[in-house]
């Protein structure tokens, strides 16, 4: 092959690869666009078919804004945000004593740990309850995040992490008479910073995003989560007179938080994930 | 006193493979000890368990007469180089060194003064904000031992902290080594495979190899007087030459004898046809392979024996095809069956 011809095929293999990636791109954000056209038409406008709104109906929004789905978006981050920094003290004192400590039957909790990930979520519903309920937390913000204070996936992802930080660093700081956790947030945590951010990311909008758990064990509607407040726009007309746009509008405000948390996060999200733990040679 | 003292030290990982052997050595206080060995003699490990980082399976650790035996790490008053530096890549140099010591409780006003001093000792003055990733191979190192000595610690361990250096820094910091031992006059104890550092640097060498300490001596006389076949061809380069003892019986043998070492600076290189030396013992060969290194040469004869290597300092080039290598008596080094040194 020629190099013009070399040079033409790399060039055309670009936008296959540009033009494929594009069409994915689209494919994702077409619910979202649809979404937030969707939430500016008037409801029989959304049922009649069509692209644009016609005339763009921005009290939708005034409207979802006035319904307690703020509170509901409150409670939702409040929950998340609690439950999340739990979750990353303890999963980083677990994946520390994991990868840097040896102790006996250090094989076996790690096993228990990643072993409870194999247990069906649906199946941990019953026992999970009646703890809540003997603690009398059912129907409480406490219930809430004490249900969530640990992440196994969370507490893997940081041991992962953290194995890739050299260990004479750690013993460098032992030999510096650092205590366990003074090693742990200023030498660990600076090198696993995109790993922390991933495990933010991923258990913020898991718990942002539960919708199963709370509504068993919350009755009150101050304590709705935003999937909850959600579902109470479907229900609110009956079956046939569910306000669409009004649904439309909520989802939008509701994606608002995170879309915000990715796009701060995205970049070390990325690297988090692909397990690089940010270090360089 | 600081004086390092390993009574009857063993280590092994897996029952039944010991990595270091009953193991007693004494590191004079004040001394710059070189643990020298090929990979796998055991010789970081030796130094993990002086500093507590690996736990010995048998036997005692001593620091200035006290048993480490129940003391943690952080508690042996040492400090550590490592290979591969260990700085904390998030902190500056400066934050580096004060990390140790704001971990010691040492208030900052000390603080101040001893990593001023240090910095100015070491060079560093013009990085002390700069991170890690912003220093050269060099600069980190130096941070590295600028860490380890603000600590004051009893003893320096040292864990081949010039194998990620270029030749020329190698050369630079080794110097700069002996020096700060001479300015500090603490113990240190220095791991290493290059020779070339264990005899420039060291006041006393230990050669080991499969666990176990060959020879503890002088950089000289472990050069001079090998105590096995094993620190006669580790140490040196190119290594002592070893014949069989029968080679050369008819010049006579110490009793025993079953190797013959000697130096290739102590061979000397004659023509076939010219008569040797009173007192010398002789082999004669072909050249094989000549190799010019500027100050000197090296000669690669085939004799009978083996071949044999020597070492001819300037002069003219030595351009015969055969050659005679002559050895003084006293130049010979004698060695048992076992490979162990016959003093004669």
């Amino acid at each position: 092959m020629s190099k013009d011809k070399a040079i033409n095929f790399i060039a055309f293999a670009r936008c296959i690869k540009i033009g494929f990636i594009a069409i994915c791109a689209a494919l994702m954000a077409f619910p979202f666009a649809w979404m937030v056209l969707s939430s500016l038409k008037t409801k029989a406008e959304l049922m009649s078919g069509g692209w644009l709104p016609s005339d763009p109906q921005w009290l939708n929004y005034l409207e979802a804004i006035r319904s307690p789905l703020l509170r509901n978006i409150g409670n939702s981050l409040a929950i998340s945000a609690a439950s999340t920094a739990y979750q990353l003290v303890s999963g980083a004192m677990l994946a520390y004593a994991l990868a840097y400590m040896s102790f006996k039957g250090k094989g076996l909790i790690f096993a228990l740990i990643m072993g409870s990930c194999m247990a069906p979520s649906a199946a941990t519903y019953i026992p999970s309850y009646i703890i809540l309920s003997k603690m009398k937390l059912l129907d409480s913000y406490t219930g809430l995040v004490v249900s969530s204070l640990v992440s196994v996936f969370g507490i893997f992802l940081l041991r992962q992490a953290f194995m890739q930080v050299p260990p004479s660093l750690i013993e460098a700081a032992r030999l510096d008479s650092a205590s366990h956790w003074r090693t742990l947030w200023k030498v660990v945590y600076p090198v696993a910073k995109p790993s922390f951010a991933a495990f933010v990311l991923i258990n913020a909008i898991a718990s942002y995003n539960s919708y199963m758990w709370p509504s068993l064990v919350t009755n009150s509607p101050d304590l709705y989560m935003v999937s909850q407040g959600l579902r109470h726009f479907f229900i609110e007309g009956g079956a046939y007179g569910t306000n669409w746009p009004l649904v439309m509008a909520g989802s939008a405000i509701v994606v608002l938080p995170l879309l915000a948390v990715f796009a701060l996060l995205q970049k070390w999200f990325v690297s988090g994930l692909s397990g690089s733990a940010g270090l360089k040679g | 006193m600081s004086e390092i003292e390993l009574r009857n030290v063993c280590k092994e990982y897996k029952k039944g493979y010991p990595i270091i052997h009953e193991m007693s050595l004494t590191l004079k206080e004040g001394g710059f000890s070189v643990l020298l060995g090929p990979s796998g003699c055991g010789k970081s490990t030796l130094l993990r368990i002086i500093a507590g980082l690996d736990r010995e399976t048998g036997g005692d650790v001593l620091i200035g007469g006290k048993s480490m035996k129940n003391v943690l790490p952080q508690d042996r008053e040492i400090a550590m180089v490592f290979q591969n530096y260990a700085l904390y890549p998030s902190m500056t140099a400066r934050e580096n060194m004060e990390f140790g010591l704001k971990n010691m409780k040492i208030p900052k006003n000390e603080r101040e003064i001893r990593i001023s001093r240090i910095s100015k000792m070491l060079g560093l003055e013009g990085h002390m904000k700069s991170k890690p990733h912003q220093l050269s191979g060099g600069q980190c190192q130096r941070v590295a031992l600028a860490r380890a000595i603000v600590k004051e610690p009893k003893a320096f361990l040292m864990d081949e902290p010039l194998s990620n250096l270029d030749a020329k820094l190698r050369a630079q910091i080794r110097r700069e080594l002996i020096e700060l031992h001479n300015k500090l006059g603490t113990t240190f104890v220095y791991v290493t495979h290059d020779q070339v550092e264990a005899m420039s640097m060291g006041s006393e060498v230990i050669v080991l190899e499969g666990g176990k300490a060959r020879q503890q001596a002088s950089p000289d006389e472990v050069y001079a007087n090998p105590a096995d076949l094993f620190v006669a061809k580790f140490i040196g380069a190119p290594p002592m030459n070893i014949v069989d003892v029968s080679a050369l019986s008819k010049f006579g043998v110490a009793p025993k004898a079953e190797f013959i070492g000697f130096r290739p600076e102590k061979a000397m290189i004659m023509d076939f046809s010219a008569t040797c030396p009173d007192g010398c013992v002789f082999l004669a060969g072909s050249v094989a392979a000549r190799e010019n290194l500027g100050d000197h040469s090296l000669i690669s004869i085939n004799t009978k024996a083996g071949m044999i290597i020597a070492k001819r300092f300037g002069e003219r080039a030595f351009s015969e095809e055969k050659a005679m290598v002559a050895v003084k008596r006293e130049d010979l080094k004698w060695f048992d069956e076992e490979g162990k040194s016959i003093r004669t």
